[in-house]
């Protein structure tokens, strides 16, 4: 057990390594993304100002609440690009066997099939947007400064890091169907775009919509829940609730990857 | 080569649901609806067991089967019958003790970092093969310098000759020295002289290592030098095993006999040797039954005026178009 | 005529792949969709907000969703990695433009997925009959087409003008990327123009996205008096992007002949 901990702590710090390395070589694209990923937040904020041009009050949240709130939701969004990103956006290629590190040679690694298909690989290009959504967060609490004490600043982050670990089960789902749909490119796009529900407060949504997007695929763990918890409105049990729904659907993805591993007919013959 | 048997297949067989692409704009817009879907047999119930130690080359043409069999080898696909046992275990259980011992190159396929030099690749595979790291250093020290690479292996990988890229991923395949190595179509877009080195490198290592080496290729070459047996697969079926000199002995009923003339010679009197195969006026190469190959070659001899005779063996391609290919 | 030809062969390869189809309009709605849901939760149980009632964001979104298959698109892709990978060099030769040709073959994936969302489209008006109140005016039928027309000829033409930067970028994508957030800043993507801050509303006037989706839109809802001003404007934008354009592509192809390609 040890050493399988130790191989996959190896696995992972060798790969970070390797794309801080590969980033240095050949930054070009790191640049781009680094300047023009965070212009999407000028967007935002002219919603937000939009919105609050309108109203003072908007689904509980005043208007420096929702900074706090979108800027939790670009931090949750970032890390999971950061982490997560490379190697699911990669799968398509792979599957179809495009690329030149096919699925096949993956396969053959005595590593775990999901880890090293699904995991491994880092995207620097969003830590500028992780910095733009922390200014955010802070910007707001600075305006508008609520009493927060330690144990909600804890649960804020781990309600963070399940929202991010949340986005990975959610790319890997909709990825795994690359092994069922012939020419499914879409899956980066629908990810990104489904992201779009997680900036708002859990109470835009009611009836099944409300259910789907907050408790089935709580793509709320994004934003308002973290934030929630910032602001001491929800209780730990609530967290615990997360944590079960988030582990159920590990367990659900993981077999569905496994299931369809099995299927795999590789492309490349 | 030892009696141990590597790999045991019995009636190992793999099929695929392929949609059946519609011809035509009013197909394709039928098929929005209902797509239609036809069974295709890749392989098709093949035995065939391989000792510890052996060097064998799978043979046939495109569409034959030889890398859906090797992939059911290693454990990338699932067989839709039969039964595969590598090394003693079910491929498709992907068990970490069983992928520690064997290694698969492909052709064009790369297991290195793109951006970055070889070297760092192969620190990987050190961390997921868990190769201790006194025995990474002599195994990797070595390779290098049997493969001469010294001088690359500080280049990013996208920056290589394609020759240098094999080398790379063939070191990378046997950091952690496996008992069993795959290679499909390994020598495809190298030029001569690596494909040789590639060839002897092959060679080599089953000399010093007993690794059991399987090799898919359409490069005859690659094949006759480096293999002991040769498997032909055609439509999924199994046609041959054997040696490779039995195969040519068996199958080939002519033999060939290439002829530099002093001067030109009509092709019509070459014809009433043999078959003329290849005709260049003052060259030419005719078959000719392999009973009495040397009468015939006598006959060439009194007839003309020749500059030099040669009596070859029918090529292995030969061999597979005229009694394989249908 | 041989640009329609490259479009039938696109269309030909969009019918293989259904799956594809479903996905990208379900992908294009769910930005538009929450932004109805935000509308409507703003305007709680107010008639409007600057004029526009909830079954004028359910229209004006809807537009914004399915109009994309009209207007929009993203072909300067395609352009970028056709120029990066030598496939012009072809095209070159021969009396053909790669920026049409995209163009044209852009236009497959559009029309199947315009299909593909109407059944869609149909379901949302009916769910939402009881908020629309708009009623089609036969005399306003032939400025919503010009404008459409004009629009989708304006969003071309930068596209096309994006895409040919490949000529001196390896990567245009960060162009593309600008392009979009900037019609969601200035173009009324992210909301109706009218509602945004007084300072976004007057750059907007400079710019030729607000001609692309919003104006148009606007006379399909009736709020636009004089829609011969809106085509009028348009028609300025169409001939300045192009003169834009036929330098950029002039300065493009001289520099890519001059490497050798």
């Amino acid at each position: 057990m040890r050493a399988k901990l130790s191989k996959l702590f190896n696995y992972y710090k060798l790969g970070f390594i390797f794309d801080i390395k590969a980033n240095i070589a050949y930054p070009t694209t790191f640049w781009f993304a680094a300047i023009t990923i965070p212009l999407w937040i000028f967007i935002q904020i002219l919603l937000i100002e939009t919105i609050y041009g309108q109203t003072n009050n908007f689904l509980g949240y005043t208007r420096f609440e929702n900074y706090v709130l979108f800027g939790t939701f670009k931090l949750v969004q970032s890390i999971a690009s950061l982490i997560f990103f490379v190697r699911l956006e990669d799968l398509a290629a792979k599957v179809r066997g495009y690329s030149d590190w096919s699925l096949d040679v993956m396969l053959l690694k005595p590593i775990d099939s999901q880890i090293f298909a699904t995991t491994g690989k880092f995207w620097f290009g969003s830590i500028s947007s992780a910095a733009a959504g922390i200014g955010m967060v802070v910007y707001g609490l600075l305006h508008e400064p609520h009493v927060i004490p330690a144990s909600a600043v804890l649960m804020y982050t781990m309600a963070v890091l399940l929202g991010v670990f949340f986005l990975y089960l959610l790319f890997l789902f909709i990825q795994t169907w690359l092994f069922w749909f012939e020419y499914l490119q879409i899956g980066e796009s629908l990810w990104f775009t489904s992201q779009a529900f997680g900036q708002y407060p859990r109470r835009l949504y009611s009836g099944a919509v409300g259910i789907l997007i907050n408790i089935v695929m709580p793509i709320t763990l994004m934003a308002s829940v973290p934030v929630e918890f910032l602001f001491g409105q929800i209780p730990f049990t609530t967290f615990i609730m997360y944590t079960l729904i988030v582990a159920g659907l590990f367990v659900f993805t993981r077999w569905f990857w496994q299931y369809s591993i099995k299927k795999y007919s590789s492309f490349s013959s | 080569m030892s009696d141990n048997l590597v790999i045991e297949v019995n009636n190992l067989s793999k099929q695929f649901s392929v949609a059946e692409k519609a011809e035509g704009f009013g197909a394709s817009v039928k098929s929005l609806f209902n797509r239609k879907y036809k069974i295709v047999k890749a392989v098709d119930k093949i035995s065939f067991n391989i000792s510890e130690g052996e060097m064998v080359g799978f043979l046939g043409p495109n569409g034959a089967g030889k890398t859906t069999t090797l992939k059911m080898l290693t454990g990338i696909l699932y067989p839709s019958g039969g039964e595969v046992k590598v090394l003693g275990y079910t491929p498709t259980d992907r068990i970490e003790a069983f992928q520690k011992q064997i290694s698969m190159v492909m052709g064009q396929k790369n297991q290195l970092w793109w951006d970055l030099p070889p070297t760092d690749g192969f620190l990987m595979n050190k961390e997921i093969y868990q190769i201790p790291s006194l025995e990474y250093k002599a195994t990797l020290a070595e390779l290098v310098e049997i493969l001469d690479i010294r001088d690359v292996l500080s280049t990013p990988v996208r920056k290589m000759s394609l020759g240098q890229r094999m080398k790379c991923e063939l070191i990378a395949s046997l950091l952690h020295k496996p008992k069993l190595l795959f290679l499909d179509e390994p020598t495809i877009g190298l030029d001569v002289a690596t494909q040789k080195r590639v060839r002897e490198f092959l060679r080599r290592i089953n000399r010093e290592y007993n690794t059991t080496i399987i090799l898919t290729s359409h490069n005859m070459e690659d094949v006759q030098a480096v293999c002991d047996r040769i498997i032909m697969v055609d439509h999924g079926h199994k046609v041959y095993d054997g040696s490779i000199a039995n195969l040519i002995s068996s199958y080939a009923t002519d033999k060939y006999l290439q002829v530099d003339f002093e001067k030109e010679v009509p092709k019509k009197e070459l014809q009433k040797i043999g078959r003329v195969v290849e005709y260049d006026g003052w060259k030419a190469v005719i078959a000719v039954p392999r009973k009495g190959h040397a009468k015939k070659a006598a006959e060439l001899l009194t007839k003309f005026e020749i500059d030099n005779l040669d009596i070859q063996e029918v090529k292995l391609e030969d061999i597979m178009l005229k009694h394989f290919s249908k | 005529m041989k640009y329609f030809r490259t479009f039938l062969f696109a269309l030909q390869t969009e019918m293989q792949y259904r799956a594809n189809l479903v996905m990208w309009f379900v992908v294009g709605a769910i930005g538009p969709l929450t932004m109805v849901m935000v509308w409507f939760a703003i305007l709680g149980e107010r008639s409007d907000i600057g004029g526009y009632t909830k079954g004028d964001f359910v229209i004006y979104y809807l537009f914004m969703t399915f109009g994309w298959y009209l207007v929009g698109g993203e072909f300067s892709r395609q352009i970028g990695h056709a120029i990066r990978n030598g496939e012009i060099n072809k095209t070159l030769l021969k009396p053909y433009s790669i920026v049409i040709g995209e163009w044209a073959s852009e236009q497959a994936w559009k029309l199947t997925s315009m299909l593909v969302s109407l059944p869609a489209l149909a379901l949302v008006l009916y769910l939402m009959r009881g908020y629309i109140d708009w009623s089609f005016v036969p005399g306003q039928a032939i400025w919503i087409a010009m404008s459409l027309f004009f629009g989708a000829i304006i969003f071309a033409l930068i596209q096309a003008t994006i895409g040919i930067l490949a000529f001196w970028v390896t990567e245009i994508w960060p162009f593309a990327e600008m392009m979009d957030v900037t019609l969601h800043l200035f173009g009324g993507m992210l909301a109706p123009i009218a509602l945004l801050p007084q300072a976004v509303q007057r750059v907007t006037v400079w710019l030729p996205f607000r001609y692309i989706f919003f104006e148009p839109i606007n006379i399909i809802l009736g709020n636009q008096s004089d829609p011969m001003s809106v085509i009028y404007k348009q028609g300025i934008f169409i001939v300045v992007l192009y003169l834009l354009h036929v330098v950029v592509w002039k300065a493009g192809i001289r520099r890519y002949e001059g490497i050798g390609g």
